[in-house]
């Protein structure tokens, strides 16, 4: 009497079927981020993980992938926290901000549609953005993708600039003000993100969140 | 702890606090030094005089059927002004319910919890939702971290300062709530605050957990959703979009797949769930009571599975869900049975008693072969297949080529001719010269026409093909990089590693057992070896002034006899070296293990023995989550394969033909 076709990604979403929180993090890798930025990015990452397991719900809820550009790659797919093996990144190439943008907006609606045919509801998705130079691409599109995102709510695009990053192309890119990282506090940036992203994961889905100011004094940011 | 004034409870004592035992938005909760029934809580801020007198009516109505369901204030606090600063409650036990409805977090957090303990805490939760009623209060601020399951499956309700209370004719509202979990009539609501709570809006939330409860975690009005556009719970709620329910599918909603199918539950069961849902019968919405009643008949009929001995479903279900859901999804809904039944129901524990019992015989915790088999049963993602070469699809000139083939085909004929015709003229008629320069002029112009529109037609399709070919290599790289096996590689030999780890771990324990008895022989026998000093021995040819010598390095018993140490000795020769290492060896051959002294102390063992359990389980968890994961990495690989192969089937035959187009031309 049970007539069940097999269904990719089921078996994720009948042991959690909790609605998801999609969060994409873009990642610059290119030349100019060796060195201590790197290897701080990477401490970032391993203790975004620990910190994110530290909270039941968000370990349901949020899912994380990771993208970086110089060149552009899927680092890792959307999976929760507990199955999120922080990558180990290493700076090489240019700068490709363009396309690294429309793979994460592609991406994001693709993990939608897994989510729509497996009837999992879902919070508006997060792509996050940390570089810190200029793209080396053609990125008009990419903004005007980020445009329409933010417009249609069909996502949150926030964009932070580490050391030498190009500020004012950001702005172009993002809608809300990017923000500048202080120094290479990529600890304190990461740790506001899992208490941003621990708080939306107890809200309902379209609730609109008030997140923690980065720009106090202090905070990780300047704008 | 920066607290200036001291705290007193309600009749004027001094209260001790001890640990922070969490802190929330609100406020912390303490530790009572001397009472471990009793928390503190602390608010951060200074309370309005409405929430004072909210909690001082609490304390007031306090009943003992309350304190059965709920964490309800027990007595208040004050500071140095008489304020009321928070109040005491019974300590929490216990952990939040979506730690058990959800299977994933189930399985490692209320591992023993079968399906009649689903259904047996949903019970229990009708019954604290009963007993706030039946006092004339309403939760309202139901949500998923307000509710703790303990392991015998009773509940404890938290958070007890936000509910609506009645106390006589004057009411303290609750101001908070999530909307996922409240009714349509609340939905949409910008505050809270002045909206009265009724026990009709509790029964909303209350089948909402009931449901999540017993379809493993999924939310009533999650569903699949045939519209356009997205779907949130609250929207979905608001326009009663009940995903399981009769009218879903002219509601746009289907349950989503893989889920436990609704007429599996008991028609009283499900009837409930339909009145709870649906808009004819908002106003009326199923009452504690009603669920107590409809669940405790549903817990009774629960039947055991013949293949899985951790499978428990109702009788009306006709054959095992789980087993099918479980082999649909690849996912993993349940461990073994349920010993909490023991103490709860008598009723339902006589029925289903075989449950148990076949459960405990077969199952008994972890089965590694059952494990392992479900791991080995997950199919291999497929290999990468070879992409169809574009060039080597059959195919003929796309129609515009070929129009333009046709063409050119005719006019070179005609060309010839003309040809012909001005080399006849020339011959035979050699006096007619204006007509051979006519047809020499026609057989050019018709040569020129031939080649018209080639070279446009040429540069159109050669930038078409170039774009298909970076297109395709993109794809076949994509293709490649989706089909690469080796994450299912990796997590197999992750689990294998496990497996044999588990298999080990009792010589290990073994062996760490005999490290240790080993460590305390070598310990008993350091301690005679030290009793021998060597100022008292009768030493050859070593007078009182090479021992002198001897104890100025340090060696004074025969402990520190060693070659190593002996050779820093000035003066020391090897003869004088092997007669000190034979008397040492002499004494060693001496000793006598004393079994009892030598005895491994306890604490030691269980280190041991704790450290071989804690392993023991951590991998059990492992290798019983690993058939799912397994499942779940090779059904990505294949999802992700089969998007690459469809994609690459147009391009492949579109790269093909523009291939086939640019030669022809």
């Amino acid at each position: 009497m049970f007539e069940f076709d097999q269904i990719p990604f089921a078996a994720e979403f009948a042991e959690n079927p909790e609605p998801r929180c999609p969060c994409i993090l873009l990642l610059d890798t290119s030349y100019s981020m060796s060195g201590q930025p790197i290897d701080e990015l990477n401490r970032g990452l391993a203790s975004f993980k620990e910190e994110l397991m530290t909270d039941s719900m968000s370990v349901k809820r949020i899912e994380l992938a990771v993208v970086s550009f110089g060149p552009v790659q899927a680092t890792s797919d959307f999976g929760t926290p507990d199955d999120f093996y922080p990558p180990m990144l290493t700076a090489s190439g240019n700068t490709p901000m363009g396309a690294a943008i429309e793979k994460a907006v592609s991406m994001l609606e693709t993990r939608k549609n897994v989510y729509k045919q497996n009837g999992i509801s879902y919070y508006r998705p997060w792509i996050f953005l940390i570089t810190d130079g200029a793209p080396t691409d053609d990125w008009q599109r990419a903004a005007s993708l980020v445009r329409e995102g933010e417009a249609a709510k069909s996502f949150m695009f926030f964009a932070v600039g580490v050391e030498n990053a190009d500020m004012n192309v950001l702005g172009q890119i993002a809608t809300r003000t990017p923000l500048k990282l202080k120094g290479l506090r990529f600890a304190d940036l990461f740790s506001w993100l899992s208490n941003s992203l621990n708080s939306v994961s107890h809200s309902t889905p379209g609730d609109q969140i008030r997140l923690e100011n980065p720009a106090s004094p202090e905070g990780w940011a300047l704008i | 702890m920066k607290r200036a004034a001291r705290i007193v409870d309600g009749s004027g004592r001094e209260v001790a606090f001890g640990r922070e035992l969490g802190r929330g938005g609100e406020g912390s909760v303490f530790e009572i030094a001397g009472r471990s029934d009793l928390a503190a809580k602390v608010y951060h801020k200074p309370l309005p005089k409405e929430k004072q007198e909210k909690i001082e009516a609490m304390v007031r109505l306090k009943t003992e059927r309350l304190l059965r369901f709920t964490v309800w204030p027990v007595d208040v606090l004050r500071d140095g002004a008489r304020r009321v600063i928070g109040f005491l409650m019974p300590v929490l036990s216990g952990k939040e319910i979506h730690k058990l409805y959800g299977p994933k977090t189930r399985l490692t957090e209320f591992p023993q919890a079968g399906y009649s303990f689903l259904i047996h805490t949903a019970a229990n939760l009708a019954r604290a939702f009963a007993a706030v009623h039946e006092a004339g209060h309403v939760v309202g601020d139901i949500n998923h971290s307000n509710f703790y399951v303990t392991d015998q499956a009773t509940i404890l309700m938290l958070d007890c300062d936000s509910f609506q209370v009645q106390s006589d004719s004057t009411r303290f509202g609750c101001d908070v709530g999530i909307p996922m979990y409240m009714p349509p009539e609340l939905q949409g609501a910008a505050s809270f605050r002045g909206i009265v709570r009724t026990r009709n809006h509790d029964n909303f939330g209350l089948a909402v957990f009931i449901f999540m409860l017993l379809f493993m975690g999924r939310h009533p009005f999650a569903g699949k959703y045939s519209g356009s556009g997205d779907m949130p719970i609250e929207r979905a709620i608001r326009e009663f979009r009940f995903a399981y329910g009769p009218g879903a599918s002219s509601r746009q909603m289907q349950p989503p797949p893989g889920a436990l199918p609704i007429h599996v539950l008991p028609p009283e069961v499900q009837s409930l769930f339909a009145r709870a849902f649906s808009q004819d019968s908002m106003t009326r919405r199923p009452d504690a009571q009603e669920w107590i009643a409809a669940l405790q008949d549903m817990g009774g009929s629960l039947v055991p599975c013949a293949a899985n001995p951790w499978h428990q479903y109702p009788a009306s279900a006709g054959s095992c869900p789980w087993c099918a859901m479980e082999g649909a999804t690849g996912g993993l809904l349940f461990r073994p049975a349920d010993p909490a039944r023991g103490s709860a129901g008598a009723a339902g524990a006589a029925q289903t008693g075989g449950v148990h019992r076949a459960a405990r015989d077969s199952a008994g915790g972890f089965q590694l072969p059952v494990a392992w088999t479900q791991i080995q049963r997950v199919p291999p993602p497929p290999p990468a297949r070879t992409l169809p070469e574009p060039s080597s699809l059959p195919s003929q000139p796309s129609e515009p080529v070929a129009a333009y083939l046709r063409r050119r085909k005719r006019l070179g004929a005609l060309s010839i001719l003309s040809l012909a015709a001005a080399a006849g003229v020339w011959i035979f008629l050699p006096g007619f010269w204006m007509i051979t320069a006519g047809s020499l002029a026609g057989f050019n112009l018709l040569l020129l026409a031939a080649g018209r529109g080639r070279r446009a037609l040429r540069s159109a399709r050669t930038e078409e093909r170039d774009l298909l070919r970076l297109r395709w290599n993109e794809l076949s790289r994509r293709y490649a990089e989706a089909s690469e096996p080796r994450p299912f590689a990796d997590k197999l030999q992750e689990l294998e590693r496990a497996r044999n780890e588990y298999l080990s771990l009792e010589s290990f324990k073994a062996a760490e057992l005999r490290r240790l008895q080993a460590k305390q022989r070598s310990g008993q026998m350091k301690i005679h070896l030290r009793r021998h000093r060597i100022e008292q021995a009768h030493l050859d040819g070593i007078g009182p002034g090479r021992k002198a010598s001897l104890a100025l390095f340090g060696i004074e018993t025969a402990l520190e006899v060693e070659t190593h140490r002996l050779a820093r000795v000035p003066g020391f020769g090897p003869a004088n070296t092997r007669m000190l290492l034979a008397w040492r060896d002499r004494i060693e051959r001496r000793f006598v293990f004393d079994p009892v002294l030598g005895r491994v102390p306890q604490a030691e063992v269980l280190a041991v023995e704790r450290a071989v359990e804690a392993r023991t389980r951590e991998l059990e968890r492992r290798l019983s989550a690993g058939a799912s994961e397994l499942m779940r990495i090779s059904s990505g690989i294949r999802s992700r394969q089969e998007a690459a192969l469809r994609e690459a089937g147009g391009t492949a035959q579109a790269l093909a033909q523009a291939e086939l187009d640019v030669n022809a031309l």
